[in-house]
């Protein structure tokens, strides 16, 4: 008897996006099991942050199969559900509401999409905020916080709705060279701490510490799957290992 | 020293309008005309009497304004947003809508509003509401464009965070839209109101007891029109710029809140 393969937690199959003639995702498939660490790298349009808005229907895929949970996800009910229970997201431009102040915008969400008590869910969100080491900034609106900061409210905010998967895309490429840091130490403790994720950066420091799963793509299409150590060593398509010679250059 | 001469520049801006307005009318002064004062002169029974008669018009000109933007802010909300939907039967509605308004005359909507609508609906209407609805109407197109506008420039990713944390379509307008866009549109939202405490002027055809209408009466008993509509004319200058002031107060408070 052969053993029953863990069924994955997402699951991309033969996914088409276009945007107009432009085709942005080009027959894409990949499986993250719940832990799993995902880290997606590559040119400027080759297609990372469309794939993750598909995976929570910022944009939609126009054919193949996206399941989170076992659910399909789509236009229909269940989909949207699928990813409101499951998915978290952190921005590039971290997107807080700006006439919010930070413990607002944390408990927004759990209270109205949620119908949590407004006394939990400010306990919830003074956790997180704790978590990625703002407390004393709670009752401070966006503006006044560093970019470092607001990037680590963000998260705050995704994790507050509980998600299982967290997606990150270009989280730091907004960021000053000097407040990078501080926010991928955060990711890097929520990803030791377990929290499913695909992130997608440049950082390759931060890729090969903690990911289990290099992707690399390019016109659409994955052009390259490994894990980092394989991936950083011997990248088997030219296209990925120019790539790396030219990232990893400096 | 600094400090004073920093107060009375103050002093001197929140002023200034006045001091202008009535600059401006100081060649009405000089003219050949002979004045009647009399007419209106505080000192005098007659004139105090003539003078409580137009201020009291005050009460429906400030009502049937403000009862008229309340609407026409509510309608003009519910137009525009489905001219902010992707799919072009929402869309259509607003664009209908709004073309078909901004074409007809606030005057004319007035008189079909008062004549035309109760034979239409075999309903009777009051001056009153004639006017608050013929006002919030015409009002309610350019309301609409200014919410499409106010809201059409609050950035994509505002709604994508607002998805992200799984916010339904009221939630996400009510919380984190709308209370963008609409610091936005504040000083649109103010012209609006000057506009249309000027433009209930015009409801005194259909006999509303407004500031206009009150003047137009004291005219046909006193034969003063000069004096008459001159104080009608200061009676709108200092509410349209108390309102004015206290449209900027709010945008200062606003702003400073973040």
């Amino acid at each position: 008897m052969t053993p029953q393969p863990m069924p994955a937690f997402l699951s991309v199959q033969n996914v088409f996006k276009y945007f107009g003639e432009f085709c942005a995702l080009n027959d894409v498939s990949l499986d993250v099991s719940l832990g799993q660490k995902l880290v997606i790298c590559g040119p400027s349009g080759s297609g990372k942050s469309t794939l993750i808005r598909c995976v929570n229907q910022l944009e939609q895929h126009e054919s193949g199969q996206i399941y989170i949970d076992g659910t399909e996800v789509g236009d229909g009910a269940a989909g949207q559900a699928a990813i409101r229970h499951n998915v978290g997201m952190v921005f590039q431009q971290f997107n807080l509401f700006p006439h919010l102040t930070i413990l607002e915008n944390l408990t927004l969400g759990p209270v109205r999409a949620r119908g949590m008590p407004i006394a939990a869910a400010t306990e919830l969100a003074m956790h997180y905020l704790e978590r990625v080491k703002i407390p004393e900034q709670s009752q401070k609106y966006p503006s006044q916080l560093s970019g470092g900061q607001q990037q680590r409210v963000a998260i705050a905010r995704a994790l507050c709705m509980k998600p299982k998967l967290m997606l990150f895309d270009e989280p730091t490429s907004a960021l000053d060279p000097e407040m990078i840091a501080e926010v991928l130490d955060v990711i890097g403790e929520l990803a030791a701490a377990g929290m499913t994720m695909i992130c997608v950066t440049h950082e390759m420091g931060f890729a090969r510490q903690v990911a289990d799963m290099m992707l690399f793509m390019d016109h659409g299409k994955i052009v390259e799957m490994a894990p980092p150590r394989r991936f950083f060593s011997q990248p088997e398509s030219p296209r990925c290992k120019l790539f790396l010679s030219q990232i990893l250059r400096h | 020293m600094q400090i004073l001469s920093h107060k009375m520049r103050a002093v001197w801006r929140r002023c200034s309008p006045m001091m202008v307005a009535l600059f401006m009318l100081m060649p009405l002064g000089g003219c050949s005309q002979n004045w009647g004062w009399y007419v209106v002169n505080p000192a005098t029974a007659a004139g105090q009497r003539n003078l409580k008669f137009l201020i009291d018009g005050l009460y429906y000109t400030i009502a049937l304004s403000l009862t008229a933007i309340s609407i026409s802010i509510i309608v003009g909300l519910l137009i525009a947003l489905p001219g902010l939907s992707s799919r072009r039967g929402p869309r259509s509605i607003n664009r209908v809508y709004v073309e078909m308004i901004r074409a007809i005359p606030i005057l004319v909507l007035i008189l079909w509003v008062y004549y035309g609508l109760p034979q239409v609906a075999g309903i009777s209407i009051s001056v009153f509401w004639a006017g608050v609805l013929a006002l919030a109407i015409s009002d309610s197109a350019f309301q609409a464009e200014i919410f499409r506008a106010g809201i059409q420039s609050i950035n994509r990713g505002q709604y994508e965070a607002a998805a992200s944390i799984s916010l339904n379509y009221r939630d996400t307008m009510r919380f984190v839209i709308l209370p963008q866009a609409i610091k936005r549109i504040l000083p649109a939202l103010g012209n609006q109101l000057v506009y249309m405490l000027k433009m209930s002027s015009l409801v005194s055809v259909i006999g509303m007891q407004e500031l206009t209408r009150r003047a137009n009466e004291l005219v046909v008993t006193e034969y003063r029109p000069l004096e008459i509509y001159t104080v009608l004319v200061i009676e709108y200058l200092v509410v349209i710029l108390i309102v004015s002031a206290g449209v900027r107060w709010l945008e200062r408070r606003l702003n400073a809140a973040d």
